[in-house]
């Protein structure tokens, strides 16, 4: 039949963004090793509370700004402080650093401890 | 001339409770062993307060009004005179009028008929009163005889004078734009100053026309003191030289206090800090029949207020009345009436004034500043994170990042072996 040549590219286009989304996640998925895993559950923990707070913020008001300030970067300073980890901690990009990965993640425990501490100064 | 002053200051030294007023009238004309009428009123209206009371012409030798330096009168009335002649200019000068103004409530008497002394005229229009020339007088010709007849129309301060009903034959006065000027009674709006009554009326015999003309005001000095003209001398009764030498509608401050609503004992700090409860209380009294009594503020015209000032105001607010009060601590006399509020400093910190500014027309100015330091909340006055509902959301996701973070270390470590395990195998 020639109708399946003449089917409309807006639904051409629709599928190969769906299967193109389904491989990325097929390969994302297959990349996983455990320590990603957890990485990544972490991550998605953070980007929930972060966004929850955000929504608060609007509706509630920024009255205690500093302390919106303090719970909201400790959120997002974790969020980066991980991605580093798991950038690091990637078999891929072994050559792209110099130290080890545990290295990396004795920075990343002594950079977070960091965050935490003046969060919660700043928190007040 | 030594023994005048000695006896002028010796009597200041003796007669120091008593106020002392002179009438300074014109001797070529009036005998004073057959004063007119009005004369006698004004020594008897004086000797009446307790006064103790001078007479003396233009033209003595013996007009003392300065002794070294201080005026030594608390009022002075100026009578008409037909002669613009002054023997003692050294006394009765302009600037000496001026000096006198600050401390002595002047009196100045308009005739129709009469000129003043160049002094007094300068001295008028100093003070923004232009009274009409010598035969200038007020003529309306809708009225039945030469004279005009004053109603309660007239009136400009009710405050001043409650009625009033003569026939009025006398000058009249243009007033400059001078704020502190109070009309006590002005013009009809049919009426004209002229010194022709037949010939049609232009600028060349005309002084003032309608209500531009006034035919007694009064100028509030800042000091306290009044200076008042009136344009005849059938006009200076009882009720008008009462207020015009300060016995009737003058005010007087008993006492300004202020203090933090939580701290009454600590008064007038000159430090206090934003959003601070402050409380602000003023005694005033009025003066009647020559004694302090409560002044009792009745609409909300009079209403006092305070302003609370830092450049601009911040706060402008309606003291609320508390009621009667003495103003001598232990005494019984309650002479004086409260007035207070209560009001939260702006959240601005710098130096502010508590100003008390009263003027009303008719009443003695009063005013009252106090400058006080605001300063800002120091570091540990602000109130902590967990004080605030608000922030206990904040609080507790900071808390939960750090548990989730402790977890995710302990469980990465432990993920790891296992990995390795996995490798191993």
């Amino acid at each position: 039949m020639a109708k399946p040549k003449t089917s409309k590219p807006s639904t051409k286009t629709l599928g190969e963004l769906r299967s193109a989304a389904t491989t990325t996640y097929t390969n994302y998925v297959k990349s996983l090793t455990p320590r990603t895993k957890l990485i990544d559950t972490f991550l998605a923990f953070l980007v929930t509370l972060g966004a929850l707070q955000f929504v608060y913020v609007l509706l509630i008001g920024n009255f205690p700004f500093n302390a919106f300030l303090g719970g909201f970067i400790s959120c997002v300073g974790q969020f980066v402080l991980t991605v580093n980890l798991r950038l690091q901690y990637n078999e891929q990009n072994f050559s792209l650093f110099k130290s080890t990965p545990e290295r990396s993640f004795g920075d990343f425990i002594f950079a977070s401890l960091i965050l935490h501490f003046i969060v919660y100064h700043f928190i007040n | 001339m030594f023994i005048t002053r000695l006896v002028a200051l010796l009597s200041l030294v003796f007669l120091a409770v008593a106020e002392r007023s002179l009438v300074v009238y014109d001797s070529v004309k009036i005998d004073l062993a057959e004063p007119p009428i009005e004369l006698k009123r004004v020594v008897e209206t004086f000797k009446s307060l307790g006064h103790e009371i001078l007479l003396r012409g233009y033209q003595d030798s013996d007009l003392l009004m300065f002794v070294s330096g201080y005026a030594i009168f608390d009022n002075i009335v100026f009578l008409p005179t037909s002669s613009k002649k002054i023997n003692r200019k050294e006394q009765l000068n302009k600037q000496n009028l001026v000096d006198i103004a600050k401390t002595a409530n002047l009196v100045f008497v308009g005739d129709s008929n009469y000129n003043y002394p160049d002094v007094i005229r300068e001295f008028l229009n100093e003070a923004g009163i232009y009274p009409s020339p010598k035969g200038y007088k007020l003529i309306d010709h809708f009225e039945a005889s030469d004279k005009v007849k004053l109603t309660k129309d007239n009136i400009g301060c009710a405050r001043i004078l409650s009625t009033i009903d003569t026939e009025y034959d006398g000058q009249s006065a243009i007033l400059s734009n001078n704020e502190n000027l109070v009309p006590i009674l002005t013009a009809s709006k049919t009426s004209f100053s002229s010194n022709d009554n037949i010939n049609p009326v232009d600028n060349e015999n005309s002084w003032g026309f309608g209500q531009q003309s006034h035919l007694a005001v009064s100028l509030q000095a800042l000091s306290g003191t009044r200076i008042t003209w009136v344009g005849s001398i059938e006009l200076l009764k009882q009720e008008l030289l009462l207020w015009a030498i300060g016995q009737r509608n003058a005010l007087k401050l008993q006492f300004v206090q202020h203090h933090k609503a939580d701290e009454p004992q600590n008064l007038d700090s000159t430090l206090y800090r934003i959003k601070d409860q402050v409380v602000y209380t003023i005694g005033v009294s009025e003066l009647v029949d020559g004694q302090w009594k409560p002044f009792v503020v009745e609409n909300d015209e009079e209403t006092l207020q305070l302003s609370f000032k830092m450049l601009d105001p911040y706060q402008r607010l309606n003291l609320q009345p508390l009621g009667e009060a003495s103003s001598v601590e232990g005494s019984k006399v309650l002479d004086t009436y409260v007035y207070s509020v209560n009001f939260t400093i702006p959240d601005q910190h710098g130096m502010f004034t508590f100003e008390l500014d009263y003027k009303r027309p008719g009443l003695t100015y009063l005013l009252e500043k106090q400058v006080v330091a605001i300063r800002h909340l120091a570091n540990d006055e602000y109130k902590r994170s967990w004080d605030i509902t608000n922030a206990w959301f904040y609080v507790v996701s900071a808390v939960l990042v750090v548990i989730a973070w402790f977890f995710f270390v302990v469980n990465f470590l432990y993920v790891s072996k296992v990995d390795v395990g996995k490798k191993d195998q």
